[in-house]
């Protein structure tokens, strides 16, 4: 049975939290900016020269401080990365959340709206039923709220996968139809 | 032989790797966000992250205490032949 018939209910809820994503992707910044500063304080140390500290045990430090210079750009670079990833995850999810409603507030005045749910209305019966004004209504409202909802969860996956991506580790989807 | 050192320098490097270990190591564990069926794997990226920035700032302050070890054996020498040349040791050079 396909979505737009009678007796279906479409889930117009989102599972993420773009509030908490922004935050995490803030504290994500000010990780790769640290990482990022103490690189240059560490690229700064590497630079020492053999009239400040000769012999081995410099170069021995100038190395070491080489390589924590590098790990930290790094870190820093997958932070920033991870918090760029995680601020358009939000975004996207936020613009998600607004089709949603949007489906919502198409179908409100017209049909049976709850539990985060959006509940299809009777199939118009016939032309001269004087109801069958109001019933069409509702129909056509339907369809285009599971128009917009499928838009919004079309967008949703989209989001979704982009942040896999930069995640960069295997997830299993499951099928899409809720 | 004799190793040109800048004591007063050293110390200021030490007290910035000090420094920067204990930014790196404040950051280090932003808290993971709400991404619905993507939680778990977002957490387990993140956790990454953490113990990657916290294995970093570890080895910073070890590159401070061995700089630290490395100055108190300068200052006990004074600048005498043969301070220890490999006292910033193999773990260090290995980070």
């Amino acid at each position: 049975m396909s979505l737009t018939a009678v007796g279906r209910s479409i889930d117009v809820g989102l599972a993420a939290d773009p509030a908490t994503c922004v935050s995490t992707s803030t504290a994500l910044a000010a990780l790769a900016e640290t990482c990022e500063r103490a690189a240059l304080v560490l690229g700064r140390h590497a630079q020492l020269d053999e009239a400040a500290f000769g012999g081995l045990s410099g170069i021995v430090y100038r190395t070491s401080s080489t390589l924590l210079e590098q790990a930290c750009g790094r870190t820093g670079r997958r932070s920033h990365r991870l918090a760029e990833g995680l601020a358009a995850y939000a975004q996207g999810m936020t613009e998600v959340r607004r089709r949603l409603d949007e489906a919502v507030a198409a179908a409100a005045p017209h049909l049976h709206v709850a539990g985060g749910r959006i509940w299809s209305p009777l199939r118009p019966a016939g032309a001269n039923d004087p109801a069958d004004a109001v019933t069409a209504q509702g129909w056509a409202a339907w369809h285009d709220a599971v128009d917009r909802w499928r838009a919004a969860r079309d967008l949703e996956g989209q989001v979704a996968q982009e942040w896999v991506r930069v995640l960069d580790r295997p997830v299993q989807f499951e099928s899409a139809d809720r | 032989m004799t190793i040109a050192v800048d004591v007063d320098l050293l110390r200021q490097h030490r007290l910035a790797l000090l420094a920067e270990a204990d930014e790196v190591e404040r950051c280090s564990t932003p808290d993971p966000p709400d991404t619905g069926p993507l939680t778990a794997v977002s957490a387990e990226a993140l956790d990454g992250l953490s113990q990657r920035a916290e294995r970093l700032a570890g080895h910073v302050r070890e590159l401070a205490d061995a700089l630290e070890r490395w100055l108190g054996v300068a200052r006990a020498t004074d600048g005498e032949v043969g301070l220890g040349l490999d006292l910033l040791t193999a773990q260090v050079l290995a980070l």
